[in-house]
């Protein structure tokens, strides 16, 4: 009995210093960050979101960052907040597929007010100015909020040739060397994307310009959002988390957000049940692929894969990969274009030395061999044994 | 007087050991192929099937069975009150007696190699790859297992593992290393299933009964 | 005294792009142009399985995130001897369809705006005045009111006020070279901001077949996988629904906004800024039948601007060359023989591209030896001299509203009025898919895949029409596995460097003879490079 209302204590103890913790912290970040660009009610009632709306994103984003209810004002106070913090974004070796994702953002279209209204300082895809006048408002922005801004990356950096597979502005600087600098006078560093946070697809074998991701190029800790591109909900997320306490969110070994990444897309799958039955669809468009079988055979790697895309989907809910009936290829896994390949195919089909030569055949292969050696074996000691008894 | 004459090889903690591991085996290869290449269960509603399911759940029950078995031969290995054998798996060493059981296997000659341990060099390096690869399998499939779970010991034995899991490439990687590690297994009792009845052949020793009643039966002398 | 300008980064593009020019006089006389990043995708595919191709290009770029995907299974269908069914067929043209609504729009208003309309400007605009003007355009203009306008104002004021511009910040506003009357910007500039909410609507319409955007997980060699969302009712629904606000979007806000801003740029394109090589190049794109025969947009050439005499394709007059490319190698290679052996040599030591040796990663792929433009104005431009009924019809009547000649059309406006057009053609067709769709599926036939495995030795090309132009991927497959592969991209043709010849690419032709106002503001530069639409990602892969 005692020890249970101990244990009740606790818990109400650490939510109480938790909350406030939080509120210092964002009181505190009203006097550090910069002027609001603009008022966030007004543009609340401008995009036509009603507080009704916001409040719905508020709680869906609290419990998606797995807060109880209690934080949910925080919450909206933090998404104020988010018109202030002054991001840098920086493009390597990427597509641009991550920059798009978050103009797609998602849920309720809070996150798209988001996202042009945090304090974007240097964005290569959407700002006016270019060449000197970019370099000027990047200059700019690492004096003017130095350790103060979030810095995000977008693609790998290619460390071959020393890294003069890319170089940007009007003095030819190598990634490197803009990675370099920027991230020695961020707040924090969020890759975005497996790119930058895993090296990506320029990474993957043979790696003609020894990509690397950002973490291993500059021997530095970041914020790891996998995937390809990831969901922006997992980007505002963690911004708002970082808001919120002052702090990234527990990550786990790879460096990514737990909240996000902490189980596999397998355990989340509405397919799950025709895979725990044994239904699946065993070839693209069949009887099994209308009535939305498991699509482990046609290969799907979610159960390798650590993500939230069954449960946020992608395009305000509309869809995900696993319900456009291809599979999930394991884009938020390091190093997934060689460890998931092929892609339509489960990993027991994986080849060694490419072509047809599947484990299950060079097994097979074997294993045929050596049973005619033991055959062969078999009839030769025979014979040998029998002469030695004879004589 | 020479004589033939039994000789206690085998504890039954051994034996039981054994066969116990050889039964998982032999479940666990089953099933494991059905997980890595289904087919589809067509009749019936989804709602009345739980075919992957079950065929997880034998697998898993083995795993987690073939790790205990696991432990348990390890400890016998050191601490076996009638014969602590880890001394034996290393009788490879002795290289001489090595290339002459090779050749004796090879019917290059007739000359027997000598048991001085409780295996002879080549069982001795097949042996102890054996239990090499047991710790791999079961590394790999601890790690399967956990990743599907939150809490429970499961989970942290793959906290404990998820090193490993970094180090083979991810999950994708640990599955695959497991399929290819089946294999191996496959291979190893095709041939060892074959060694046993050829050594019960050729040294009419009673090998393959050996591991049942423990005994074996060697040219010696009463004692 | 002839000065050298450099614009590097090039901003509001995907990718890595630098533009050098010579300037005498305040006029452009030469140009260059380097693509700065190589990421070796080509090298990367060698030796996998050619069905994993699909996926892997599909990353060259993230904002024409489909259009890769569909030429790579293009190119393995023809490898492999299949074609996919009908219904893949439709499902991949509604795809396509969203892919070129959601990226026109977007690159009209986020990529492009800009380089037309003077934000700050907009602040000193009547509102009401505001709201007159666009009914002159539409009668029934996008979210059109004095309220509206006047709270797009305030807000920007108060943006512009706080001295954060943030995106916005020190950009050329007030250069002389913007034209638009104070009102013109304040309606282009409200619709900046509607179009981030319809780019999202779009995107949803790709992501209902197609499992996302970007980067949607749905084609398959044979065809593709979402045939439950297809044969449902429901999707199909919400996807006309999405739809309708698209063309909605497009016929009241997009057409307008062009016509708007032709009125007073309509001196440049007479004058024929930035019209570039005048070779123009079109592969043919969104299929209406199984064998590619009916098609949306037609395949065609027209050379040096001779629309009296459209020629005919010749895939075969396709090569590559790699003269002034960061590469290894001599002759131009047809892509079935090409390859992509880098060969880095850098800049000058003033930092400048040595423009006469190698100085982009950027290949340059010719059509019958020459420079070709490919693209929208491309497609509209082979479609009208070939005497494409449709097309000719819009064409001439957006002409006759705004009182221009056709040969406006070869130029920086032209273009970016020819990508209008063409979103709003591909928009009043979608339908016609959907419709065959439900017929199709009323009529039992529901195959979404032919089966077929990869062959042990082959090649194939896949040739479409993507947003920026034409794209072709050609791929070879030895002993069932990719032994090469090569993409020739629509940026690839346009950001070209010079050719063996000498003759410069299509970006570099377009910026000879345009005056700038002010040398220290490239905004001229980045106006007409902007109207290609240029992705570098997609141009080097
Ligand atoms: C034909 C009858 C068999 C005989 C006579 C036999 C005999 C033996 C012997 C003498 C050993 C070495 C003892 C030891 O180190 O523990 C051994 C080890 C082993 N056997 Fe067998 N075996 C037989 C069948 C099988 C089968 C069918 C399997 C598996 C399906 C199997 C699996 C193993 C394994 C895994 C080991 C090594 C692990 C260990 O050392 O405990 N055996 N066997
Ligand atoms: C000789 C021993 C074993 C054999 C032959 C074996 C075989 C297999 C095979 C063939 C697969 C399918 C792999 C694929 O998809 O390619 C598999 C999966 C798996 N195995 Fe084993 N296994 C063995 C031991 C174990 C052990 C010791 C454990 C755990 C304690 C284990 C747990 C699993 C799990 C969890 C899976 C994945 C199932 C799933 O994802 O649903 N296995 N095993
Ligand atoms: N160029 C190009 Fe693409 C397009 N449209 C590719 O095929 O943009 Ni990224
Ligand atoms: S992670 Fe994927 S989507 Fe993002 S930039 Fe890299 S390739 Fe593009
Ligand atoms: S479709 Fe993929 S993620 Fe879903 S249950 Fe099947 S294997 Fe798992
Ligand atoms: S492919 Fe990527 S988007 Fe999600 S379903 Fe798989 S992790
Ligand atoms: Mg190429």
């Amino acid at each position: 009995m005692d020890g249970r209302s101990n244990y009740d204590e606790t818990i109400s103890r650490q939510y109480r210093e938790l909350i406030e913790h939080c509120k210092s912290h964002l009181e505190e970040m009203d006097d550090t960050l910069p002027e609001p660009v603009e008022d966030f009610q007004t543009l609340l009632q401008e995009r036509g979101i009603s507080r009704r709306s916001f409040l719905k994103w508020t709680s869906a984003t609290t419990a998606a960052l797995m807060l109880s209810p209690l934080f949910r004002p925080m919450v909206a106070k933090a998404a104020e907040q988010f018109s202030r913090l002054p991001v840098v974004w920086l493009h390597f070796a990427e597509c641009t597929g991550c920059s798009e994702a978050l103009l797609r953002s998602s849920y309720p279209n809070v996150d798209s007010i988001l996202l042009d209204t945090i304090s974007l300082e240097y964005h290569e895809t959407l700002m006016a100015a270019a060449g000197y006048q970019a370099e000027e408002n990047l200059e700019r922005a690492l004096h003017d909020f130095a350790g103060k801004f979030i810095c995000v990356i977008e693609g790998a950096l290619p460390k071959g040739m020393g890294g003069k597979y890319l170089t940007i502005g009007p003095k030819g600087k190598t990634g490197l060397e803009i990675a370099k600098e920027v991230t020695s006078k961020s707040a924090a560093v969020i890759c975005i994307g497996s790119c930058s946070s895993f090296g990506g697809v320029q990474a993957a074998k043979p790696n003609p310009t020894d990509a690397v991701s950002v973490g291993d190029a500059l021997g530095i800790t970041t914020v790891n959002l996998g995937g390809c591109p990831p969901n922006p909900a997992n980007f505002t997320g963690t911004l708002l988390h970082f808001l919120l306490f002052g702090a990234l969110p527990p990550l786990d070994s790879l460096g990514r957000p737990i909240w996000a990444y902490g189980k596999r897309i397998h355990d989340f799958c509405e397919r799950r049940p025709h895979y725990d039955a044994g239904e699946f669809v065993e070839e693209w468009g069949d009887r099994g692929a209308k009535k939305e079988w498991c699509l482990y055979k046609m290969g799907c790697k979610g159960p390798y894969t650590f993500a939230n895309c069954a449960k946020v989907r992608f395009n305000d809910g509309t869809s995900w990969p696993v319900m456009a009936g291809h599979g999930c290829m394991g884009c938020t896994e390091p190093g997934f274009w060689d460890t998931m390949a092929p892609y339509e195919k489960p990993i027991a089909d994986k080849t060694i030395g490419g072509g047809e030569k599947t484990v299950d055949k060079i097994g097979a292969v074997l294993t045929g061999v050596t049973v005619a050696g033991i055959a062969a074996h078999a009839g030769l000691s025979a014979i040998r044994h029998r002469e030695k008894d004879k004589e | 007087m020479e004589a033939i004459v039994p000789k206690k090889e085998w504890s039954a903690a051994m034996r039981i050991n054994h066969w116990a591991t050889a039964f998982a085996i032999v479940v666990l290869i089953v099933t494991g192929f059905y997980i890595a290449k289904p087919f589809t269960i067509g009749a019936g509603e989804t709602v009345d099937k739980f075919f992957m399911g079950s065929v997880r759940f034998w697998h898993i029950f083995c795993g987690v069975l073939l790790f205990f078995l696991f432990i348990w031969r390890i400890y016998m290995a050191f601490f076996s009150r009638f014969h602590a054998d880890w001394k034996d798996f290393f009788a490879w060493t002795d290289w001489k007696n090595f290339m002459k059981q090779i050749k004796f296997y090879l019917l290059i000659s007739n000359e027997k190699p000598e048991h001085n341990y409780l295996y002879g060099p080549l069982q001795a390096l097949a042996y102890m790859g054996l239990l090499f690869l047991l710790l791999l399998i079961n590394l790999t499939g601890l790690i399967l297992l956990g990743a599907g779970y939150d809490a429970g010991w499961t989970h942290l034995v793959y906290v404990a593992l998820k090193p490993f899991e970094t180090m083979m490439g991810g999950l994708a990687m640990v599955r695959w290393i497991h399929h290819i590690l089946t294999w191996c297994f496959i291979l190893f009792i095709v041939v060892h299933v074959y060694m046993a009845f050829w050594y019960d052949a050729v040294f009419k020793e009673g090998t393959i009964s050996s591991m049942i009643s423990g005994r074996v039966f060697r040219r010696g002398h009463n004692e | 005294m002839s000065k050298r300008i450099v614009v590097d980064p090039i901003t509001r593009i995907e990718g890595h792009l630098r533009i050098e020019v010579e300037v005498d006089d305040n006029v452009i006389r030469d140009a260059w142009a380097s693509t700065t990043l190589w990421r070796g995708i080509e090298t990367i595919l060698k030796g996998r399985d050619p069905r994993d191709a699909g996926l892997m290009v599909q990353r060259f770029c993230g904002v024409c995130t489909y259009s890769h995907y569909e030429a790579s299974i293009l190119a393995c269908e023809d490898a492999f001897g299949v074609k996919p069914p009908p219904i893949a067929r439709i499902v991949r043209n509604l795809i396509n369809g969203a892919q070129f609504l959601t990226d026109h729009v977007m690159h009209f208003y986020h990529l492009h705006g800009l380089d037309w309309v003077d934000i700050v400007s907009a602040l000193s605009a009547d509102p009401r005045k505001a709201v007159e003007m666009a009914k002159g355009y539409h009668p029934n203009p996008y979210n059109c009111s004095d309220t509206h306008y006047r709270s797009v104002q305030e807000r920007l004021t108060k943006f512009v006020k706080s001295g954060r511009l943030g995106p916005f910040a020190n950009a050329y506003w007030g250069n002389e070279s913007y034209k638009l009357p104070p009102e013109a910007d304040l309606i282009i500039l409200s619709h900046y901001l509607d179009a981030l909410q319809i780019s999202k609507t779009g995107a949803q319409m790709m992501a209902i077949f197609g499992g996302k955007n970007p980067h949607p997980q749905t084609l398959v060699v044979g065809g593709v996988t979402s045939v439950a969302d297809a044969l449902d009712t429901h999707r199909v629904g919400q996807y006309l629904f999405r739809l309708k606000e698209m063309k909605n979007f497009v016929e009241t806000a997009y057409i307008p906004d062009i016509l708007l801003a032709a009125t007073y740029y309509k001196d440049e394109g007479a004058a024929g800024i930035g019209s570039g090589v005048k070779n123009y190049l079109a592969y043919g794109g969104f299929p209406l039948d199984d064998d590619w025969h009916n098609l949306l947009f037609p395949r065609g050439v027209v050379e040096g601007g001779d629309i009296a005499d459209p020629l005919p394709l010749d895939e075969k007059k396709i090569t590559e060359e790699v003269h002034h490319s960061w590469y290894k190698g001599g002759e131009g290679l047809h892509p079935f023989e090409g390859t992509t052996d880098p060969q880095y040599t850098g800049f000058d030591a003033k930092g400048h591209v040595k423009g006469d040796e190698k100085y982009s990663w950027c290949k340059a792929p010719q059509y019958d030896g020459r420079p070709h433009e490919v693209g929208p104005l491309a497609r509209i431009i082979v479609a009208y001299a070939q005497g494409h009924e449709e097309i000719k019809g819009l064409v001439d009547d957006t002409l006759k509203v705004a009182d221009l000649p056709v040969t406006v059309l070869f130029s920086t406006l032209g273009r970016t009025a020819a990508r209008a057009l063409e979103t709003k053609y591909i928009g009043n067709h979608i339908e016609d898919w959907v419709e065959e769709l439900v017929e199709r599926i009323k009529g039992g036939d529901t195959r979404t895949w032919t089966r077929c495995d990869v062959p042990k030795a082959g090649e194939g090309c896949g040739m479409l029409e993507v947003s920026r132009g034409a794209l072709g991927h050609w791929v070879r497959i030895d002993n069932k596995v990719i032994s090469n592969y090569q993409a020739v991209v629509p940026t690839t043709w346009n950001a070209a460097p010079r050719n063996k010849a000498g003759g410069r690419g299509p970006y570099e032709e377009s910026l000879i003879g345009t005056r700038m106002a002010d040398v220290d503001q490239p905004l001229e530069i980045l106006r007409t490079i902007h109207s290609f639409d240029p992705c570098m990602a997609c141009a080097v892969h």
